[in-house]
């Protein structure tokens, strides 16, 4: 189907490739890399961070991830806040990759617990995580992960970190429709 | 981003020259106008006190746990046991953490923070092969690190070089008062434990190896080791090191002095003790050193140790009015003292504790004395035993003004507290004010353990304020009295003596029934076998209980769940209930809940109820179903049948005979059953 | 190959006795459930803004900024928005946990707090209550800054620069020092309000940028008192305005009355004329009206009659 689709403009007219095919050249042949451009739009199609849908709308999804990118700061916040990203703001990168550590690390440390996404902020040293979690387990195992959490972060980041934790006895709390 | 805008002055208003370029120009000029401006000076202020500044204008919030814990209703503890379990827990997950930060130390060492936070760096321990001087002593010694310190003095000393008696001194200090073991990690576990340490013997003679190597031992070095020797348990060397003292007459510092009238708690008597209390006294008369606070709190300490006779009254009255005249005033501790002298058990004389109360008035207390924690749940225990509401009041005002609130010491202390206030109150006051104060301290500050909840329950009973019944009840589930299964036993029985109104009721109904839920679904869990057995009271007024409001589907439940859990239940059915019961389901005509009652009780052995109920069901012409039901019962448990064609004799117990005759008036009267 | 292998059955196969593994192609029987755990019966309290009196003090609840609690805010507050969907409560929405919130700054709250920390504030200085004042006892202004980030780090290169600010009228000079000070100064002079700002960042330290932003100071006052012989050599395409005294002009004008016979005292008030006529030009702009002034000066020194 999208060969068919697709138009291009060939300098070489030699060459019948068309351009959305890439490599599968056939041994020994030598066809040099031709140049061209697409006039459609077809092939531009966003797919990024939709959530997969499903022929009889069986897969839950929560507000964040029924609301694609573009709607960042329209419908939905930012899952994590912190100065990096301002104009003349510092520490991007080691930003961004302190909060993918800490996020796989939550999502391992309580595991199947946490429902949705972590929310990270930041406040000059401070590193504030709240999330949602599930009632499962007895409220003194809860404890015991948030002193351990909150304490082993602070190691590895050398950042005072607290834990606002949120419970919901119900793992479907958060879906708000089914796609 | 911050901008901060400083103006700099002329030369004519400071001694040392600021600017001294030229900027002269309105000097000869306008000389008389200039007056001097003056700045006022920056008032001067500690790193915390703008932060203590900000936390004076926050009260506290009523609805609201203690900060330590979860703001989320799953979280927030109910009881006692869970406020404990739930501070241990955290602290057990951060010493999970710094077990890890102590075994691999190598996966921490990113560090980008600027300037260095000490806190979450490894804490590093000296080694015997380090190159190590005064220096990190002294580092050691400011850190608590005692086993840092231990193997700097051996690697110093070993390597030949001197340390200063300055030095040495403290690092005595250090050892004495941590017995040569690291510092403990207090945190939260002294607030919480309840159990009270146990004394701390002297471990290692490190301290007399410091000791030894001291150039001039002076007395302050000796009064150190006398301390540590005594608060550690080693009183006869303490003594020793004494005796030594006092062949070279030296002066040990208060602090040595206050530790040996502390050790005079070996001598067995009390003339025993007082005569070594007075040979301490004079020779700290003798080498001039004024007493302090801590002297008198220990000798209060040892008085009240002694049993208490008119001598040891009259030293403690003599005691007081020596502090008075010292101008040392009275820490909590001497005043808990008194108590203890004066107004435990004895009562030789019990206003004393007014007297205190009003010396005390709402001073703003803080703690000068170890001991000072155990003032206010003594005193409110007291006022318990003197039956004094106004009184506690009044100790409950200091309590509450300023920040007094921090003295009342760990949770045991705390909730002694506050358990004898209540108990004061609901002894003493009408019901809305028990309920105000209830209402105030539960379930956030104190949280009633089980008497003084059935206490509660039972004034609410005499006071007949039924609208307090709903809270009572909920209270009774979410605080989890349900625990011990005694508790549901007399909770059950006072709400059962009565009727309540009708929303009242439903509520009392619905408690019933989550107790059920929450015996059922105790017994269902994997340890059942290990539960308490329930007595079996507590089925007999659920199920009065609900027939009040005759919902038979709850009532089913209740049988249900009363066969199942048979082996755990102690003590015979009530018949009664279930004569009741059984005329309940004839008059609405439920054979259902006929056949079911009898069901129950064929289980607990009892026959005579089936036989009533077979006996009645021929008589009234009961439907042929329910006949071939219970048929089927009486085949299936091999029951042999009372004979119910006499009456007045059949029946197991006397008492049945009256309610029986009555309840033959009712069948004969009653329709015939269908179904 | 063979097909007998497609033709399977769960019920009894005419290929029994062949040793083959069955292709699980019909539905298997049911597997008995996996035996559900009890539900464990826990009170959960209802949440607390239930219990919270209308008249409460609300800095006692929020004293300090935190993440939006459902169960502590007595709002009934709704965020986020789906098509054909009610709207979305407080309870189990991230939305509100990620905004930052100011329940801690509400007007009672801000108030309490000042009202706590004035006793840390000293009082403004008597005889400094009006701008002027302030510049005429503190003449120099040095603007500092400092940079905070949500990062563990509080270094930032920018903090060293500082910025030292003046008027030029507050130091002592004379026309010489004053022409060489600007001229030493150069963009770091602003005529129009007269201000001078030194701005340093050389150093490493603030304090030390301060030091230096002084000492500049301090050079470039006493250089400009300093009169260097190559000064001499200035050039009237140097001067920094029009020194009619010194001009050419003057002196071919003054020739010019002596070559006509014309006494210069009786021309004092034409020579002035011409004078500022000439001032402006130069100084200022030449346009229409300074030319045409200019025109009408030099007509009446050199035409107008002396009686």
């Amino acid at each position: 189907m999208l060969l068919n689709s697709c138009v291009g403009r060939f300098v070489n007219l030699q060459l019948s490739v068309c351009s959305s095919i890439k490599g599968s050249l056939q041994s020994g042949s030598t066809i040099s890399w031709v140049r061209n451009f697409q006039t459609t739009s077809c092939l531009h199609k966003v797919v990024v961070a939709r959530p997969k849908k499903t022929k009889r709308r069986t897969n839950p999804v929560t507000y964040e991830e029924i609301h694609p990118p573009h709607f960042i700061a329209v419908r939905k916040g930012f899952n994590s806040l912190n100065t990096s990203n301002l104009l003349a703001g510092t520490r991007s990168g080691e930003t961004a990759i302190e909060d993918m550590f800490i996020r796989k690390f939550i999502e391992g440390t309580w595991h199947r617990l946490l429902l949705g996404k972590l929310i990270i902020k930041r406040r000059a040293n401070l590193i504030i995580l709240s999330g949602f979690f599930h009632q499962s387990l007895a409220p003194s195992k809860f404890y015991f992960l948030q002193g351990y959490t909150e304490e082993i972060l602070a190691y590895v980041l050398k950042c005072p970190v607290k834990m606002e934790i949120m419970t919901c006895s119900d793992r479907k709390a958060l879906v708000v429709t089914h796609v | 981003m911050s901008k901060l805008v400083t103006k700099i002055p002329l030369l004519v208003n400071q001694t040392k020259p600021v600017v001294n370029v030229g900027f002269n120009r309105f000097m000869h000029h306008e000389k008389g106008e200039l007056t001097q401006i003056k700045i006022p000076k920056r008032i001067p202020r500690d790193k915390t006190d703008i932060l203590k500044a900000l936390s004076s204008t926050v009260g506290t919030d009523p609805t609201a746990a203690h900060f330590k814990f979860i703001d989320d209703p799953y979280l927030i503890p109910n009881n006692r046991y869970h406020k404990l379990v739930y501070s241990l827990s955290k602290e057990s997950g951060r010493k999970a953490a710094k077990y890890f930060m102590k075994e691999f130390p190598q996966f921490f060492i990113r560090d980008e923070a600027e300037p260095k936070v000490e806190a979450f760096h490894f804490k590093e321990l000296y080694d015997e092969s380090m190159d190590l001087n005064e220096e990190d002593l002294l580092t050691a010694i400011k850190n608590h690190q005692i086993d840092n310190a231990i193997t700097a003095f051996k690697v110093i000393k070993a390597a030949g070089n001197t340390i200063t008696d300055a030095t040495k001194i403290s690092l005595l200090e250090i050892v004495c008062f941590f017995n040569s073991l690291e510092a403990p990690d207090t945190d939260l576990r002294e607030k919480f434990v309840s159990e009270r340490p146990a004394d701390s013997i002297w471990v290692s003679d490190f301290a007399f190896e410091v000791f030894d190597s001291l150039s001039v031992k002076d007395g302050r070095a000796y009064s150190v080791m006398i301390a540590g020797l005594c608060k550690h348990s080693a009183i006869e060397r303490a003594l020793q090191l004494h005796d030594a003292v006092k062949e070279n007459n030296l002066s040990l510092t208060v602090e040595g002095y206050n530790a040996l009238i502390l050790a005079a708690i070996r001598g067995q008597s009390f003339e025993n003790r007082w005569s070594i209390i007075m040979q301490v006294i004079s020779e700290m008369n003798g080498h001039k050193i004024p007493p302090n606070l801590e002297t008198f709190a220990n000798i209060f300490e040892i008085l009240a140790r002694c049993k208490s006779t008119g001598e040891v009254r009259d030293k403690a009255r003599g005691l007081m009015a020596e502090m008075k005249r010292c101008n040392i005033e009275p820490s909590l501790s001497v005043y808990n003292n008194l108590l203890r002298i004066f107004a435990n058990g004895n009562n030789a004389r019990p206003r004393i504790i007014e007297e205190i109360l009003n010396e005390l008035g709402n001073k703003k207390l803080s703690m000068r004395h170890e001991k000072d924690d155990f003032f206010f749940s003594n005193a409110m225990s007291i006022c318990n035993s003197l039956s004094d509401i106004q009184l506690a009041y009044k100790l409950h005002s200091l309590v509450s003004s300023h920040q007094n609130y921090l003295l009342l010491g760990s949770t045991e202390f705390e909730f002694r507290y506050y358990n004898n206030l209540f108990k004061l109150i609901v002894k003493s006051e009408s019901i809305d004010k028990t309920m105000e104060a209830y209402y105030k301290f539960v379930p956030n500050i104190y949280v009633p353990d089980s008497s003084t909840f059935i206490e509660l329950i039972e004034a609410i009973e005499l006071y007949q304020a039924d609208r307090y019944i709903p809270q009572v009840c909920s209270d009774f589930l979410l605080l989890e009295y349900y625990i011990a299964p005694e508790n549901i036993t007399k909770f059950l029985n006072i709400l059962s003596r009565k009727e309540y109104p009708k929303e009242i009721q439903e509520h009392v109904n619905n408690t019933v029934l989550d107790i059920m839920r929450v015996i059922q679904s105790k017994t269902s869990q994997k340890n059942a076998s290990e539960l308490a057995n329930f007595d079996v009271t507590i089925f007999d007024n659920s199920l009065k209980i609900l027939s009040n409001n005759k919902d038979l589907n709850k009532i089913r439940n209740v049988l249900s769940l009363l066969r199942q859990l048979k082996n755990s239940i102690n003590g015979p059915l009530s018949l009664q209930t279930m004569r009741n019961l059984v005329d309940m389901a004839i008059e609405l005509e439920s054979g259902k809940d006929i056949v079911e009652i009898v069901k129950t009780t064929v289980a607990f052995d009892d026959v005579s109820v089936l036989s009533r109920v077979v006996h009645l069901c021929k008589k009234n012409n009961a439907s042929q179903n329910l006949l071939d039901r219970l048929e089927e019962i009486i085949t299936k448990n091999g029951i042999v049948l009372q004979d119910y064609s006499d009456e007045s004799s059949e029946s197991s117990e006397s008492s049945d005979s009256s309610s029986e005759s009555s309840d033959d008036d009712k069948a004969q009267s009653g329709k015939s059953t269908e179904k | 190959m063979n097909l007998s292998r497609f033709c399977v059955s769960n019920a009894a196969s005419f290929h029994e006795d062949e040793d083959y593994e069955r292709m699980p192609f019909l539905p298997q029987p049911k597997k008995p459930a996996r035996p559900k755990r009890a539900a464990i019966y826990r009170n959960v309290m209802p949440p607390r803004y239930l219990q919270m009196a209308t008249n409460q003090n609300w800095n006692d609840v929020w004293p300090a900024a935190k993440s939006f609690n459902p169960s502590s805010v007595p709002l009934p507050v709704f965020m986020g928005w789906l098509k054909g969907q009610p709207r979305l409560g407080k309870f189990n929405n991230p939305e509100l946990v990620k905004i930052p919130n100011f329940f801690h700054l509400t007007p009672p709250n801000i108030k309490k707090q000042c009202m706590a920390l004035k006793k840390f504030c000293s009082p403004w200085p008597e005889g400094l209550e009006t701008d002027e004042k302030i510049e005429k006892h503190f003449p120099v202004e040095i603007v500092t800054r400092d940079y905070c980030h949500a990062s563990p780090t509080i270094r930032d290169p920018r903090a060293r620069t500082i910025t030292m600010r003046f008027k030029l009228s507050q130091l002592e000079l004379d026309d010489h020092s004053r022409d060489k000070i600007i001229r030493l100064l150069g963009k770091r002079y602003n005529p129009l309000n007269d201000l001078v700002t030194i701005e340093t960042s050389s150093c490493p330290f603030k304090k030390q940028n301060i030091d230096y932003a002084f000492y500049l100071l301090t050079v470039v006052y006493y250089e400009s008192w300093k009169t260097e012989s190559w000064e001499e050599l200035k050039e009237p395409q140097d001067w920094e305005r029009f020194f009619f005294e010194k001009s050419s002009s003057r002196k071919k004008i003054l020739d010019f009355l002596k070559t006509v016979d014309i006494n210069a005292e009786t021309k004092k008030e034409d020579i002035k004329e011409y004078e500022e006529a000439i001032k402006d030009i130069v100084d200022n702009q030449e346009n229409d009206e300074t030319v045409d002034a200019y025109g009408r000066s030099v007509a009446k020194l050199l035409f107008s009659q002396v009686k």
